[in-house]
């Protein structure tokens, strides 16, 4: 007998939306969009954290939807 | 000396990369060359050959078109200098042509973006978030800066800091013992940068000095580059998005888990 559970992970997906905040930051002030020494880049930054943490969350869940085919669903 | 009016002057804010200078040559009184009754500097074809006398001359004129024009269209500036400094810059790309020009009057008022007022009569604020100074990260800058007491000396023991988002960027100090007041020079960001730069920074400075020759600012400076991808914060960015978005792909989704 076995369960279905869904694993979240906000924790990886804070940090690689940091990453990829800081990029998208990056990118930006080089094509001279936001300033450097602003608040802008911070923003950018720190959105791209929430996002991560709420794909993490919310997401689409990924692996199969058929439980081992040996195993009792409950 | 040299880099304590630099930061003194408008052009502090650029000259932090390097500072140099040009002193003592020919004196001219008139920087007309179009008559359009604005000053050209610097000289048509011989771009680098901003002294401190050319540059104390031209802003001079500068000065009183301030004064005569008199009105100064509004705008959320972002940028200001305060005490009895001022100047003049005028970047240029690789080429030598101009690309920006602002002034400020060491009597006071705000910095000027001396390119657009001169297109539309009207003074426009310079190195102000909607209007940053524009620098040519493969270009150069020439700039022109003055700072006095009420004396007429110049600062005196002296010690200045520029910094951005609180990040200090350079900081330093000078004993001036002669009290000079202005300086000009040449920042050439093409033959100094290892690599040309993209983006647009705000930077803060302040100097002290023991009599009473301060001055402190802020403003926009946007360097600009032919390609702005191969630019270091261009690069990083590239590396940094693609890294994070594989990661948030492949690595951060949730997971459908069969617990026994």
């Amino acid at each position: 007998m076995v369960t279905r559970e869904i694993k979240k992970r906000p924790v990886r997906g804070g940090i690689w939306g940091l990453l990829f905040g800081l990029g998208v930051a990056l990118l930006l002030i080089a094509f001279n969009v936001i300033a450097f020494g602003t608040m802008p880049p911070y923003v950018v930054a720190v959105l791209g954290v929430v996002a991560g943490v709420l794909w993490g969350i919310y997401g689409p869940a990924k692996g199969s939807d058929e439980p081992p085919a040996d195993a009792e669903v409950t | 000396m040299k880099r304590l009016l630099s930061v003194v002057g408008l052009s502090v804010l650029i000259a932090l990369f390097v500072s140099a200078g040009a002193f003592g040559q020919e004196e001219d009184d008139s920087f007309d060359l179009d008559g359009d009754g604005i000053p050209d500097i610097p000289p048509e074809g011989f771009p680098g050959d901003l002294d401190v006398e050319t540059g104390g001359s031209i802003s001079a004129q500068l000065q009183d078109q301030v004064e005569r024009a008199g009105e100064l269209r509004s705008a959320d500036t972002g940028a200001f200098l305060a005490g009895r400094c001022g100047g003049l810059a005028i970047s240029y790309d690789e080429a030598g042509e101009p690309v920006d020009r602002i002034f400020r009057s060491r009597f006071g008022g705000p910095i000027v973006d001396w390119s657009e007022s001169e297109e539309d009569g009207v003074l426009v604020p310079g190195m102000t978030a909607e209007n940053p100074f524009v620098v040519d990260s493969e270009g150069f800058v020439l700039y022109y800066g003055e700072l006095e007491n009420a004396g007429g000396d110049g600062p005196r023991n002296h010690e200045w800091a520029i910094v951005t988002g609180g990040i200090s960027l350079d900081a330093g100090g000078d004993d001036n013992p002669d009290g000079n007041n202005r300086n000009a020079g040449k920042v050439d960001l093409g033959a100094n940068l290892p690599t040309p730069i993209s983006g647009t920074v705000k930077i803060a400075g302040t100097l002290t000095s023991e009599n009473g020759a301060d001055c402190e600012g802020a403003g926009f400076v946007q360097f600009t580059a032919s390609n702005p991808l191969a630019t270091p914060a261009g690069a990083a960015g590239i590396l940094l998005a693609f890294g994070g978005f594989i990661g948030l792909l492949f690595n951060s989704r949730p997971a459908i888990t069969w617990r026994a």
